[in-house]
């Protein structure tokens, strides 16, 4: 898990420059998403999230330092389409992203501009739908989805193009829990399975708490990185920030500053759970 | 104050793409009340939302807010100062070019003045938590999601309608403004008497704000109480598509476990305390 997929160099990047609305989204972010590892990004509102996420695929560019994908510079126009096939990207807001007046159509687009044979494009908008749990949606117009569905929808189509890497914007924002478990299950058995790299973002410390590693951003700044155990034992660090920790991490400082004796580094609701069976039998 | 009877909408009636999105549905709700309507993505929620500010008409059964019928064409028209309504994806909402000129929007309407209404603007970003001279003149397009939604909840809150319906506001939202922002909501409800009516799948905050709770499954009223009633029926909750609560499925597990756990803990103070008895009873045996 040690070959750099995405190295980002002293990356800065400002909207508007040199006008009275310019503001510094990105400042001085260096580091490397690994291939084949799942990368959870968490941040405050307007810490810099989805600015960064679209880097990875050069939707956006840096103002100053540098962005490669798979040795592949975003600053290389003629390195975009490559880099966009490989790294493909649901965004916050599903509208954005439908465009087709079906919800198939929608999924084959991508494909479609791959230029792939009309079998191999059946079979993988099949495929997406399925792993989406949309494939009896398949013929309705985008735009009579509910929320989540528009989302796995969104998700979908851009799994249809098979990239290597998938950055996913709070991609669970408006699920249901059944539904969220759904699409995150979807996209960690490609990433277990297929070795599909996968960047979330998410406001919701429990995904989070399923990842390899965390980033933290704030004000721009990548403020801690590590995995969950090293990222939810900073409580305070994360609380200055306006982030929280997972509730049974939560649960478990409390009881522990009441004097319980459970073990260090718990996050999950099993390692909970385990932890207070040790206690109270 | 707002009472659902037999409500029953379709999509597309009589089209091959006809969808009955609501059916059956009946509820009410007394002034001042903080109601969390739940269930899983697709079951109807935003359909309804938008009945009880008179978007959508009821195809069969009513919608009446203060004993007024929301098919009164003349009630219908002015039923937005009474009900306000978040909408789920607020960025469609946007059409002013600065977050200013948007929050100020229901108050040009009413006709205020404009001293008042930099007054009430300034107010309502301050109480979704952003800072009024950083973003005011901004557009609404250069903010984060984040921030965006927390936008769209000012120019709701601005003209505080009586009625508050937040079809998923805290969506999107990082933890820090989702406690303010909740905080903010039971607040205008228990001292200023705002109904509140909350969309949201996360059980966690139905547990600590409501008095009452409905859950739709497709289209129908599959649950609706108390939330220490509602959590009383895990199996009914998820085949609805939704969880317990944390602390409550917490408590279920250990029972599981051979823990004598209480299950009716809705929050993360409760389930302290349930196991801090369950430890003290540990120790006297
Ligand atoms: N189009 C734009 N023009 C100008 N400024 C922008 C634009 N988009 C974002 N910004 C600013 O850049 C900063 C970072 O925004 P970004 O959308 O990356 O935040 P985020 O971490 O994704 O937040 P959220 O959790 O709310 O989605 C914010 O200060 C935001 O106001
Ligand atoms: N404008 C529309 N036209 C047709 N069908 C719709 C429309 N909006 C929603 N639906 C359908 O109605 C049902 C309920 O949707 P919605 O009220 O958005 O659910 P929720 O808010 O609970 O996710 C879903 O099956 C959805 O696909
Ligand atoms: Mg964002
Ligand atoms: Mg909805």
């Amino acid at each position: 898990m040690c070959e750099a997929q995405i190295s980002l160099r002293g990356v800065s990047f400002v909207f508007n420059p040199g006008t009275s609305r310019e503001r510094a989204a990105l400042r001085d972010i260096s580091g490397e998403i690994y291939r084949g590892e799942f990368l959870a990004i968490i941040g405050p509102n307007g810490a810099g999230k989805s600015t960064l996420a679209r880097h990875l695929n050069a939707l956006l560019l840096p103002t100053r330092g540098e962005v490669l994908v798979e040795g592949l510079s975003t600053a290389d126009p003629a390195n975009w389409w490559e880099i966009r096939r490989r790294v493909g990207m649901v965004l916050q807001n599903p509208d954005e992203q439908l465009v087709a007046p079906v919800v198939e159509e929608d999924v084959a687009f991508g494909p479609e501009n791959l230029g792939l044979a009309p079998a191999e494009i059946r079979r993988r908008v099949d495929w997406a739908l399925e792993v989406t749990g949309l494939a009896e949606l398949r013929l309705r117009p985008p735009h009579l989805l509910s929320g989540g569905q528009k989302q796995r929808a969104a998700l979908a189509g851009v799994l249809a193009m098979k990239p290597s890497c998938l950055v996913l914007d709070e991609p669970t924002a408006m699920l249901d829990p059944a539904g969220k478990e759904e699409v995150l299950q979807a996209v960690l058995r490609l990433h277990r399975e297929e070795g599909l790299t996968v960047v979330l973002i998410t406001h919701h410390m429990e995904e989070a708490a399923l990842a390899d590693r965390i980033w933290v951003l704030h004000g721009g700044r990548l403020a801690l990185a590590g995995n969950p155990q090293e990222i939810f034992a900073r409580r305070e660090a994360l609380r200055e920030m306006g982030l929280g920790l997972p509730g049974p991490a939560e649960l478990a400082w409390r009881l522990r500053s009441r004097g319980w004796t459970l073990p260090e580094g718990i996050v999950s609701f099993e390692e909970l759970v385990a932890g207070l069976k040790k206690v109270l039998s | 104050m707002i009472l659902v009877e037999d409500l029953t909408y379709w999509y597309a009636p009589g089209t091959p793409l006809a969808v009955k999105a609501l059916d059956g549905v009946s509820f009410s709700l007394a002034e001042g009340k903080f109601m969390v309507l739940a269930g899983g993505t697709g079951s109807g929620k935003t359909t309804l939302a938008q009945h009880l500010n008179g978007l959508l008409l009821p195809s069969s059964g009513r919608v009446q807010v203060g004993g007024r019928d929301t098919r009164e064409e003349a009630f219908r028209r002015q039923l937005w100062r009474t009900v306000g309504l978040l909408w789920q994806y607020p960025e469609r909402q946007f059409f002013e070019e600065t977050v200013y000129r948007e929050v100020a929007f229901a108050l040009r309407n009413l006709g205020a003045d404009e001293e008042y209404i930099r007054e009430r603007v300034a107010w309502a970003l301050r109480a979704v938590g952003l800072n009024p001279a950083e973003v005011l003149d901004l557009s609404p397009f250069a903010l984060s999601g984040g921030m965006r939604r927390r936008v769209a909840l000012a120019s709701v809150l601005v003209y505080r309608p009586r009625v508050l319906v937040l079809d998923e506001p805290t969506a999107g939202l990082d933890p820090a403004s989702r406690e303010h922002i909740l905080g903010l909501l039971k607040k205008l409800q228990e001292e200023e008497g705002h109904t509140v009516i909350l969309i949201t799948h996360r059980m966690e905050e139905a547990a600590r704000l409501a008095d009452w709770v409905v859950v739709l499954s497709r289209g129908r009223v599959c649950l609706q109480g108390t939330p220490r009633e509602v959590f009383q029926n895990p199996a009914a909750l998820k085949e609805a598509g939704l969880h317990l609560p944390f602390p409550c499925r917490l408590m279920h597990r250990l029972r599981e476990e051979g823990l004598a756990a209480g299950t009716a803990v809705l929050t993360l103070e409760e389930a302290e305390a349930e196991l801090e008895r369950l430890r003290t009873r540990g120790r006297q045996h």
